[in-house]
């Protein structure tokens, strides 16, 4: 419980956040996907994640801007946030597109044994022109060792 | 060159009845439709019986890769014919394992 004229914890952890946050804006191709990777790894080598825990998360990484990226509309951008923490990254991405994003089996699979928590939603449904805004939101696993 | 080509390298050699095709770089959806090219015109080749996929030289694959080393065993196996994969590292062998492709395909580690 936060004391009388300070930010609530949930706040104060959004800011720390927001200051820590890398944002990457890229054109939401295929050609982009080897930048997003690059960047996930080395926001995790900075966070101090483990070199297994760096390959997981380019690949679950890549499997998530993938998905957005398949089902994209012509000319859309891809952004996506990675959010540095103890030994983990938090990664959310959105774009806009033109089908409802299903990920394939094999993608499935690999998103549930390389990354904790991931979430494929809707964030805003089609407006006039067709396109709806997905999001996706994933981190890495815990490292060996951590406490709950 | 342009950068899918840049970021996957292809060499294609046939043997008798060995095709292998040898893939260096990043296996993802930008590459795979040209990886995808080199596979379909081995696999349309009846005389190869066996088809080599090394992998020697790759240091990135997700699902799309994946899913054509997959089709092309589905086809090879068809038709009595073999894949065969060739020195995957430990990352590309441990997708193998997750998406149970190692019990299905011959993996060749390095010696």
């Amino acid at each position: 419980m936060s004391k009388a004229g300070e930010a609530p914890a949930a706040e104060v952890d959004e800011a720390a956040a927001d200051k820590a946050a890398v944002l990457i804006d890229v054109p939401a191709e295929a050609r982009s996907l080897r930048v997003v990777r690059l960047a996930a790894s080395a926001v995790a080598g900075d966070a101090g994640v483990g070199l297994d825990g760096i390959e997981d998360l380019r690949v679950a990484v890549d499997e998530a801007c993938a998905v957005l990226i398949e089902h994209a509309e012509d000319g859309a951008r891809l952004a996506v946030r990675l959010v540095p923490g103890d030994r983990s990254v938090e990664v959310s991405g959105r774009c806009e597109v033109r089908s409802v994003p299903s990920l394939h089996p094999v993608a499935a699979e690999i998103l549930a044994m390389l990354a904790d928590g991931f979430e494929l939603e809707e964030l805003h449904s089609a407006g006039p022109q067709g396109a709806s805004l997905w999001h996706f939101r994933l981190r890495t696993h815990a490292p060996v060792g951590a406490q709950p | 060159m342009d950068d899918e080509a840049a970021n996957l390298e292809m060499t294609v050699a046939s043997s008798g009845d060995v095709a292998t095709i040898t893939l260096v770089g990043e296996l993802d959806p930008h590459t795979a439709s040209r990886a995808g090219e080199a596979i379909d015109a081995a696999l349309a080749d009846p005389a190869s019986t066996t088809v080599v996929m090394d992998l020697s030289g790759i240091d990135f694959i997700d699902s799309s890769g994946l899913r054509l080393l997959i089709r092309a065993q589905n086809e090879l196996e068809e038709s009595d014919r073999q894949l065969v994969v060739r020195h995957p590292s430990a990352a590309v062998k441990r997708l193998f394992d997750i998406t149970g492709l190692v019990g299905r395909v011959k993996v060749e580690d390095l010696p």
